[in-house]
């Protein structure tokens, strides 16, 4: 192709990209050309000298366009990736959401198993009817002894006694007095 | 011809101009109807659009569970299955209808009905056993039933059974509480349900890529009573026992923290009553099994015919009734804290008396006795009680009523409660000053009583009676209610003298079965009248006891109430009390304590047939004799009595007044547990 071809366009990035700017020879074919035809005149003026940076430059802008491409291809690809990632996890998510859902459920059951077990009517029909025990008829309330009492708070009474009984507090002169009215009963 | 050629083009143009008004009027109309659905009413037709693609699917969020003070369950929720279709996508209804049937145990014809309805969602089965899930699923995997799905619903469970049941309620099928607790904290134990929105085909299937949004469901808080399980259980165990000796209707015992008010046992039994159906399915709260004659325990006991069920509601809270003479509490203290009377005051006490013309008796027939004020309450004298009661006036003795916490509603917070009905000025009678102070004209909850008891028992502080202690969220931390305040009602004094006077009434008055020994109890006995449905009184009791133990340093404040019986409540509720009062001392590690000793200057109870405290030994520490005589109202003499034996007396007498009366010999009543106080 030459400039003189229709739909021909000087592009000086283009020359300047493939060294012709350099080149201060015209080409035969220019020599060729008449000088006063107006479109002689018209391509030389866009024929310029190139200086080496822009060529450089030209070849940066080119090169960073290519990793741009490249990197918006790895970009592309890592979304992919990315995306099949995401659905890999959601699926694992799910999954372990209905494992976690289905263990809640057996926990609960459990629980209900325990708490079913731990009922007191449970407990006592199982004393009572597998273990053979028995409810009391009444209960005997056994005298502390004064370390028991002490332990104990302090407040049960001193000494031994029979069953049932009621202790006179120690150094009362007056229980003697005062016991037939609180315990006795008609 | 150039007409006609003039005339054919006439026509032609007509033709257009018709030809584009048709059009452009059918364009018009197109444009318009245009506008129409996609502006005017483009919202409207986008909600039908989306409701035809876009399906809704609800889950109910998990209800948390009832729990007891120790954090046992008395009501939970677990996820079952539940299988449910979409009719659209049933391809075979009878065969699909067949293979569940065998799955499910259900008829085939109902299955069949349901796989055939107009409608793209039917329940089949909710809230199956896993086993019977099991089955299903294996169908449904299988491909043997298209259109039929199963899916997680939570269910309520009772663990314990029927136990603590009228407070804990009911919950309906979609999880809302219905009665009891469940309705009343409903919002704090449902939850938050969840929801599935998602794009669907009209073959029911998910258009990929279409819409999904998934909102989890919240679970509910639990909720903590300050109900004890195990104490629960004794409770109505003594009550199913104490309801059918006593040939009762229905039955209610109950206990109390003393200190914080926090109930720890509400029995709530009745007997299967054809008037309440729910009664009638109800398996028995627990079989009630007796000791032949002459049987030994242990040995050949047979079960009682009837069982008592629990109650369809907790009447305890919602039901009032004429507490009788267990009100006597609330009118000495009011006598006592109000300076009325003094603690160590006797007071003659004739039978019969009168009041604004109306005879008033006591319950046993006696002469007129001269009585202190612990005796009165021990043997429980109506006519002793209104005479004191005369000295405090209607207006001081209603100012006490309500600072007992009668007439408003408590802190239980249970739905329906009833905040019981005392008379207003306006409504008083001639007599109301006799019947009020016995408990009679005057209405009352059971825990209203019982917290008024409690009072007397925490040394003259009111503590609202609570039943639900606060509740824990979703990351386990527990949430306390709200306390209500608590405020004095007497002094301290005066609840030691009450204490002291209830004493008596356990160790030598009508509540001696109710006895404790090591225990010192204090409590007093009530009897009053049913009242029937359309006004007016049975034939049958009411009959309570309620009291505290151990009186010297009160833990546990309790009531029974045996309702709808032939006996007293000397009979039917004071046995009771001292059985679950026992249970519970035993539970929550209360030892005996060192018995109190009597307060300076008030005279102790003595049996009814020793006649007075005059005739005995003066206790150290006491008052000695009497230096108040208060002469009857009603014109009867006032008597001394002195004791001379075990069962007969003879009293010299002088009325302050100085007259002086004959003696007379008196006899003690039969059965003195049974007089019906």
């Amino acid at each position: 192709m030459t400039p003189a071809e229709p739909g021909w366009e000087f592009e000086p990035a283009e020359f300047s990209a493939a060294g012709l700017l350099h080149d201060p020879e015209p080409s035969g074919e220019d020599y060729d050309a008449d000088p006063s035809d107006e479109s002689f005149d018209e391509r030389r003026r866009h024929l310029r000298l190139v200086r080496e940076q822009a060529r450089r430059r030209a070849n940066g802008r080119r090169l960073l366009v290519s990793a741009g491409i490249a990197l918006l291809g790895i970009f592309c690809l890592g979304l992919v990736t990315f995306h099949v990632l995401i659905a890999e996890n959601q699926f694992t998510l799910d999954r372990l959401t209905q494992t976690a859902a289905t263990e809640q459920a057996s926990y609960e059951r459990l629980r209900l198993q325990v708490a079913q077990l731990e009922a007191p009517a449970r407990i006592v029909s199982e004393a009572e009817g597998r273990l053979g025990l028995a409810q009391p008829g009444s209960v005997t309330y056994l005298p502390a002894t004064t370390t028991q009492a002490t332990k104990g708070g302090g407040s049960a009474a001193v000494g031994s006694a029979p069953a049932g009984s009621v202790m006179a507090p120690q150094g009362d002169a007056d229980w003697p007095t005062i016991k037939p009215y609180l315990s006795g009963s008609p | 011809m150039k007409r006609n050629i003039r005339t054919n083009r006439t026509r032609n143009i007509w033709r257009f101009c018709a030809s584009l008004a048709l059009m452009s009027a059918g364009l018009g109309g197109i444009l318009a109807r245009l506008l129409f659905v996609q502006g005017i009413n483009a919202a409207t037709y986008q909600a039908d659009a989306r409701s035809e693609y876009l399906h809704e699917f609800s889950f109910l969020g998990e209800r948390g569970a009832i729990l007891d003070r120790n954090g046992n369950e008395l009501a939970m929720s677990v996820p079952m299955t539940t299988i449910f279709g979409d009719p659209y996508q049933v391809t075979n209804p009878g065969q699909e209808a067949r293979a569940l049937s065998v799955a499910l145990g259900l008829p085939e014809a109902t299955l069949r009905a349901d796989l055939s309805e107009p409608s793209g969602f039917v329940y089949l089965a909710r809230t199956v056993p896993n086993s019977t899930a099991a089955k299903v699923e294996r169908l449904v995997n299988d491909g043997v039933v298209p259109g039929v799905y199963t899916m997680q619903e939570p269910k309520r469970f009772d663990p314990a059974g029927q136990l603590a049941g009228p407070l804990v309620g009911i919950v309906g099928t979609e999880g809302t509480g219905l009665s009891g607790l469940e309705y009343e904290y409903n919002k704090l134990l449902e939850g938050r349900p969840g929801k599935l929105v998602e794009d669907m085909d009209p073959a029911g299937g998910q258009i990929p890529g279409g819409l999904q949004e998934y909102q989890a469901p919240v679970r509910g808080d639990d909720l903590v009573l300050s109900i004890d399980e195990p104490l629960q259980y004794d409770a109505e165990q003594a009550l199913a026992r104490a309801i059918v000796a006593a040939q009762a209707n229905s039955g209610i015992a109950m206990i109390m923290d003393r200190r914080t008010g926090d109930l720890l046992a509400v029995a709530e039994l009745t007997m299967p009553n054809p008037s309440e159906p729910t009664t009638m399915n109800e398996p028995p709260a627990l079989p009630v099994w007796f000791v032949p004659p002459g049987g030994v325990p242990g040995h050949g006991e047979s079960v009682a015919s009837a069982q008592p069920v629990e109650a369809p509601s907790a009447s305890a809270f919602t039901t009032v009734y004429e507490p009788g003479s267990v009100e006597k509490l609330v009118t000495v203290s009011a006598a006592l804290a109000s300076g009325s009377v003094q603690p160590n005051q006797y007071f003659d006490v004739p039978d019969p008396y009168y009041v604004a013309g109306t005879q008033f008796t006591d319950a046993w027939v006696h002469p007129t006795l001269y009585w202190s004020i612990p005796n009165i309450i021990a043997h429980s004298s109506d006519i002793g009680t209104i005479e004191i009661a005369q000295r405090v006036g209607m207006p001081e003795l209603l100012k006490y009523i309500h600072a007992f916490g009668i007439g408003q509603r408590t802190d239980v917070d249970f739905p329906g409660e009833s905040p019981g009905i005392v008379p207003n000025q306006s409504q008083l009678s001639g007599t109301s000053i006799a019947t009020v102070p016995i408990g009679q004209g005057i209405a009352v909850t059971a825990v209203q009583m019982l917290a008024a008891y409690n009072t007397i028992a925490n040394g003259g502080v009111y503590v609202a009676p609570r039943l639900a202690d606060g509740y824990i969220d979703a990351s386990g931390t527990e949430h306390l209610f709200p306390v209500q305040a608590s405020h004095r009602v007497v002094s301290t004094l005066v609840a030691k003298e009450m204490t002291s006077m209830l004493e008596g009434v356990v160790r030598v008055g009508t509540g001696m079965a109710a006895n404790l020994e090591p225990y010192t109890v204090a409590g007093k006995t009530g009897t009053a009248l049913s009242v029937l449905p359309g006004g007016g009184y049975g034939n049958e009791f009411v009959s309570s006891f309620a009291g505290f133990v151990p009186a010297e340093d009160p833990a546990i404040t309790a009531m029974v109430v045996v309702n709808g019986t032939h006996q007293y409540g000397a009979v039917a509720s004071a046995p009771v009390f001292a059985t679950i009062v026992r249970d519970a001392l035993q539970e929550l590690g209360i030892p005996p304590h060192k018995p109190a000793l009597p307060l300076p200057g008030l005279p102790l109870a003595t049996p009814y047939y020793e006649e007075g405290e005059a005739a005995g030994p003066v206790l150290p520490g006491l008052s000695g004799p009497p230096k108040v005589q208060v002469g009857s109202s009603s014109g009867a003499a006032a008597t001394t009595t002195s004791t001379t034996s075990s069962s007969t007396v003879v009293t010299t007498t002088t009325t302050p007044t100085g007259t002086t009366t004959p003696d007379s010999p008196t006899t003690a009543p039969p059965v003195l547990a049974s007089t019906g106080q």
